[in-house]
């Protein structure tokens, strides 16, 4: 349910940049909504019921307003918590590390982890 | 290993936790619930002194072969409540804690700063606590200092360091180099993710595996319930593990003695749901933090860099300037406060970075327990001083970051338009910040059990005994007695040992103190 009801929002919450392909482009936002609906079911209860109910009432505002930005009041916390978690999901999304010409994290362990056994240290 | 406990198998760092296989009752000498920076001392300290020690720790273990190889990966794998926790108030103030084994440990910095020796006396004589202040704890935190190999940052710790050093040169406040405690560090600039390379001397990389060899016996995935006390005496300890196969199964634990070490926020938690209310999770304490982003000409690339290892000591300990790990996406949750205003700055990442300003606040919080939940209910309330640290705070902060070159500065306060100049800043020095729309959060959560002989305010004797009950003793972030001003990790680990040597003193157990032996040695 917290997925089907998080969807759209999420989708309103992709970052314009860095410009992706179509296809990388959705890869990305289904990425960042199973990314945010885990990081919200791994949270508290009483914060979990909290976020439900307004993730409800946002969506339900969604469908009038045509967007679940600037909406106030509680929904001020909600926007910035959903927001934060998209964003990060994204821009930590291998395909947008590739873009912003990032190492991707493993690439990045492994160097790191062989810089160490060999010794060399930065 | 009795009573249905089995080895997990063979991990990347040569050790494993047990988990459970099904319904379990275990019984040990000693009990330590949590295995960060309190309970690893305090399990190392007793091993070493033959105690049997059977520890347990609600996360996983995750060895440095295996740590999470992105942010929101290591939230859901090491991180409590997936990283959405708030203290509730206005504002709520996010916290962070660990939630693996080896505690905040895993996904802190490794920063290693001893509280202030004039704190600590204060603290000494307004609690009334037995054998403390400075002389009584250095060589405690000396012995915290060797185990994790406390050293200072090397002269090349990158451009995001150097912004600290040269603001800091340039407007004349005092920089100090901040110890961290790593072997071999590669500056993987991942610390809070779960280090990757076994340099950040976290738990897992110290004390809990020499334990292990010392046969410590640890439980992970097992989170203790409720302490069922008897005469003045815990009689049973009632925990909920989850097995390999992802079942849950009850244990019942029978200790002859307990060590609650979960923070200080679990620990009081726990200590309510068992019953335990005298000035139990009622003075919840913390470091409040304004964090901002700022941009600069330059390309700092800060997260190729290592963190920013110096911090601005001028102000403290009232109020301290120092860095946070950038990183693309750590950036853009930033940026979300005000994201329709901020967003440009994100193609600008590589020439951004964030730093903040962190006060000891004098406010203070309330930790209860929910029913039919795992996760109190946490409260917290800043004081009018703190308001005004706060704004004092963020104006020093601005400053500094223009003194070191900055074009921009973004404070995470929904709605601020940033400053363009110094002048600006100056211009609206110390000016109030809007309430409701600051964002505060802050790592770093203590004094919700504070120790001493005063007859009110006081959870625990002088050495961490709970009031009232015989075999109850705390050693973690709880026992310090309010905000240090400094990370706290040195000052748990000193007081940790502190508690298990006069625990072991007290029931008899033959073992030196480490201040004797060190007086003796000097």
């Amino acid at each position: 349910m917290l997925q089907r009801v998080l969807r759209p929002i999420v989708a309103e919450f992709q970052p314009d940049w860095p410009v992706l392909s179509a296809a990388d482009r959705a890869t990305v936002r289904e990425a960042s909504l199973s990314d945010t609906v885990r990081a919200i079911r791994g949270a508290p209860p009483h914060f979990r019921a909290a976020v439900t109910l307004l993730a409800l009432a946002a969506a339900a505002a969604m469908a009038v307003r045509g967007t679940a930005a600037g909406l106030g009041g509680p929904f001020r916390s909600f926007e910035r918590l959903v927001r934060s978690l998209t964003l990060l999901s994204v821009f930590e999304h291998p395909a947008v590390k590739d873009a912003l010409r990032v190492e991707r994290g493993p690439d990045r362990q492994a160097r790191m982890r062989a810089l160490r056994a060999d010794g060399v240290l930065r | 290993m009795r009573g249905g406990a089995r080895p997990a198998g063979p991990a990347g760092s040569g050790w494993a936790p047990h988990r459970i296989g099904g319904p379990a009752t275990l019984s040990c000498d000693v009990l330590v619930i949590g295995s960060g920076a309190g309970g690893a001392s305090v399990a190392a300290t007793l091993v070493e002194a033959g105690r049997d020690v059977l520890m347990l720790d609600e996360g996983a273990h995750l060895d440095a072969a295996h740590a999470p190889a992105s942010v929101p990966e290591s939230f859901r794998r090491m991180w409590r409540g997936s990283g959405i926790l708030a203290a509730l108030g206005t504002p709520p103030v996010a916290y962070a804690e660990g939630r693996c084994v080896g505690g905040g440990t895993e996904i802190n910095s490794a920063i290693f700063q001893r509280a202030p020796d004039t704190l600590l006396d204060d603290w000494a004589k307004r609690y009334r606590i037995a054998e403390f202040g400075a002389a009584a704890l250095g060589p405690y935190y000396d012995r915290a200092a060797k185990v994790v190999n406390a050293t200072p940052p090397p002269p090349d710790a990158g451009l995001p360091t150097d912004i600290l050093r040269r603001g800091g040169a340039a407007l004349g406040w005092k920089v100090v180099e901040l110890d961290r405690g790593t072997r071999r560090c590669v500056g993987t600039n991942y610390c809070s993710l779960g280090c990757p390379t076994g340099g950040k001397q976290s738990m897992t990389a110290t004390q809990i595996p020499d334990a292990l060899s010392g046969g410590l016996r640890l439980i992970a995935d097992c989170r203790a319930a409720r302490l069922r006390l008897r005469g003045g005496r815990v009689v049973e300890v009632t925990a909920q593990a989850r097995g390999a196969d992802g079942r849950r199964h009850r244990v019942v634990l029978r200790p002859r003695e307990v060590f609650v070490c979960a923070g200080a926020i679990h620990s009081p938690a726990l200590l309510r749901r068992s019953g335990l209310t005298r000035c139990v999770g009622d003075t919840l304490r913390l470091h409040p933090t304004l964090k901002a982003t700022a941009l600069f000409d330059e390309v700092l690339d800060a997260h190729d860099a290592r963190l920013p290892l110096t911090a601005i000591s001028e102000f403290m300990p009232d109020r301290r300037i120092g860095g946070s790990v950038t990183q693309p996406g750590l950036l853009a949750m930033s940026l979300a406060e005000d994201w329709a205003e901020r967003s440009w700055l994100m193609p600008e990442w590589r020439r951004c970075g964030q730093y903040y300003t962190m006060i000891r606040a004098a406010g203070t919080g309330t930790v209860r327990p929910l029913p039919l939940s795992a996760e109190p209910l946490v409260r917290y309330a800043l004081t009018e001083s703190d308001w005004t640290q706060l704004a004092r705070g963020a104006t020093e902060l601005a400053r500094v970051m223009f003194a070191a070159g900055a074009r921009h500065v973004y404070p995470s306060i929904a709605g601020h338009p940033g400053w363009a100049s110094p002048e600006e800043v100056l211009a609206q020095a110390d000016a109030p910040l809007p309430r409701t729309r600051t964002s505060l959060m802050t790592i770093h959560l203590f004094s919700s059990l504070p120790p001493g002989e005063r007859s009110d305010g006081v959870a625990t004797d002088s050495f961490g005994r709970v009031s009232g009950v015989e075999n109850l003793r705390i050693a973690d972030a709880s026992q310090i007695p309010e905000a240090p001003g400094v990370n706290p990790q040195a000052t748990v680990m000193a007081m940790a040992y502190r508690n298990a040597e006069a625990f072991l003193a007290a029931s008899g157990t033959k073992t030196r103190r480490t201040a004797f032996r060190e007086r003796s040695a000097a």
